[in-house]
């Protein structure tokens, strides 16, 4: 026979569906006749329920994303981001709007749609400035887009129109092939997000290691690490200093174990 | 988002697509946010970790290969921004966010409390319970956070927090009857109330 603080342990994991079926039938008919247990249960609900998220303070988003455009080096879409300040990146974008946007309408095949990210943040930063290059647009396009009765005499050559609605996708398709145009050989900067460690002793499972540094903040330094080696590859001395570029973790308990993809001694 | 979706999005992200990687930040700030405000107690702490979070992600995208969710990895990365922003805090008792269970002796609810008479407004409700929750000790609030924010399991929180699950499992249980007894004795919290409405859930 189970006590009550065994079901109340259980109520809460009822509460985030981690109890299995078989629990869940036995704490049902305890809840029946406990009425402490049921009035906890009652409780838990409603802390569970009081909580919610909060929004989120404006111009975060902005603030997350304009490191991220400036991290973007220039050579790899000029045309892109033409400065590396973060209102100069937005600023870009806006113009891009009122450069591409009526180029798709003239193309006939672009929605109206601004639902997704990239023009919410747009939108957000740069609100009246997308609405105005939208009136420009349905100006400029409309007619001949909709109507098709008074189709111009020169029009432009129609722009190829992206698979969704994004500027900044369409923008990224080019710009993913000048990276890719630009940078053949794969994983050229591997050292920039390389973890530095100190090896220990080898044995049956891999390599022990202590973090000295992680630039990606995973792992904390100290944190002890378990290193699985390619295949063929030579356990480190122990005490050296490594930099290492892994392709997976997995932490289990106290120690994660992390796939080497390569590694070199740290000068 | 599905886990479909997100691997091909996190496709995209690897190669240097940022507008994949906003697609993220804008399907997890919100939550990231949430759970950093409550760990910090200061919005601009908070989002000085969300956005360290997400550049970290960014330099970091090309080691991460789907093997775990995005969410927990996300999770994981502002855990640590969190550990360091408390670390940073001169005034602050060292963190243990991952560390030994707590040993202090267990509040029980006193049921005396729970008194029909006290129902609260539900906004009252939530004012008082985002202030316990900033009083529950770091090792307990944060697995419950990653839970009731992240929406992540308990292994997945084990892997984020370097625990056992069990641990987890005893965590979040202490960490709800703690949060009861906190609002109890206050006064103004009943366990009469439309919980399962609230919460959208059954009871089992």
């Amino acid at each position: 026979m189970r006590d009550c603080g065994e079901y109340q342990a259980w109520i809460s994991a009822q509460l985030d569906g981690e109890l299995g079926e078989a629990e869940r039938r036995e704490l049902r008919a305890h809840l029946g006749g406990c009425a402490d247990c049921a009035a906890l249960y009652e409780a838990f609900s409603r802390v569970s329920g009081a909580m919610e998220p909060e929004e989120l303070p404006e111009g975060l988003h902005e603030r997350i994303m304009a490191p991220i455009c400036a991290s973007i080096p220039k050579k790899k879409a000029p045309w892109l981001l033409p400065t590396l300040s973060a209102a100069a990146c937005f600023a870009a974008i806006a113009a891009a709007v009122l450069i591409i946007r009526p180029a798709f309408r003239m193309g006939g095949s672009a929605s109206t749609s601004a639902s997704a990210p990239a023009m919410y943040s747009m939108a957000k930063e740069n609100g009246s400035e997308v609405e105005t290059a939208q009136t420009t647009a349905g100006a400029a396009g409309g007619d001949r887009g909709a109507g098709g009765a008074e189709a111009p005499a020169a029009a432009p050559e129609p722009v190829p129109a992206p698979a969704e609605n994004s500027l900044f996708r369409y923008a990224d398709a080019a710009a993913e092939d000048a990276v890719e145009a630009a940078e053949p050989e794969e994983g050229e900067d591997w050292r920039e997000t390389a973890l530095l460690l100190r090896a220990g002793e080898a044995g049956s499972g891999g390599v022990a290691a202590e973090v000295i540094e992680d630039p990606t903040g995973l792992f904390a330094p100290g944190a002890a690490l378990l290193l699985a080696l390619p295949e063929g590859a030579a356990p480190p001395e122990p005490g050296t200093a490594l930099r290492v570029d892994f392709s997976r973790w997995d932490s289990d308990g106290d120690v994660s174990v992390v796939y080497v993809e390569r590694m070199e001694a740290a000068g | 988002m599905t886990a479909e979706e997100e691997r091909a999005i996190w496709k995209k992200v690897r190669r240097g697509n940022a507008s994949a990687f906003e697609t993220v930040a804008v399907e997890y700030e919100r939550m990231l946010y949430t759970i950093a405000l409550r760990m910090l107690a200061s919005p601009e702490d908070a989002a000085d970790a969300v956005q360290e979070t997400f550049l970290k992600a960014w330099t970091a995208r090309k080691s991460f290969r789907g093997e775990s969710k995005l969410s927990t990895w996300l999770c994981r990365i502002l855990n640590n921004a969190c550990i360091d922003q408390l670390r940073r805090r001169r005034d602050t008792e060292p963190l243990t966010l991952s560390g030994a269970d707590g040993e202090e002796t267990e509040r029980e609810i006193p049921d005396e409390s729970f008194d029909p008479a006290a129902l609260v407004e539900r906004e009252e409700l939530r004012s008082r319970v985002r202030e316990a929750v900033g009083a529950l000790p770091p090792e307990f609030r944060a697995p419950l956070l990653l839970r009731e924010f992240g929406g992540l399991r308990y292994d997945e929180i084990a892997e984020t927090l370097s625990l056992e699950v069990n641990t987890v499992r005893t965590r979040i249980f202490r960490a709800r009857k703690r949060l009861c007894a906190l609002l109890a004795e206050d006064g103004n919290f009943s366990d009469k109330g439309p919980s399962d409405q609230e919460r959208g859930g059954e009871r089992p």
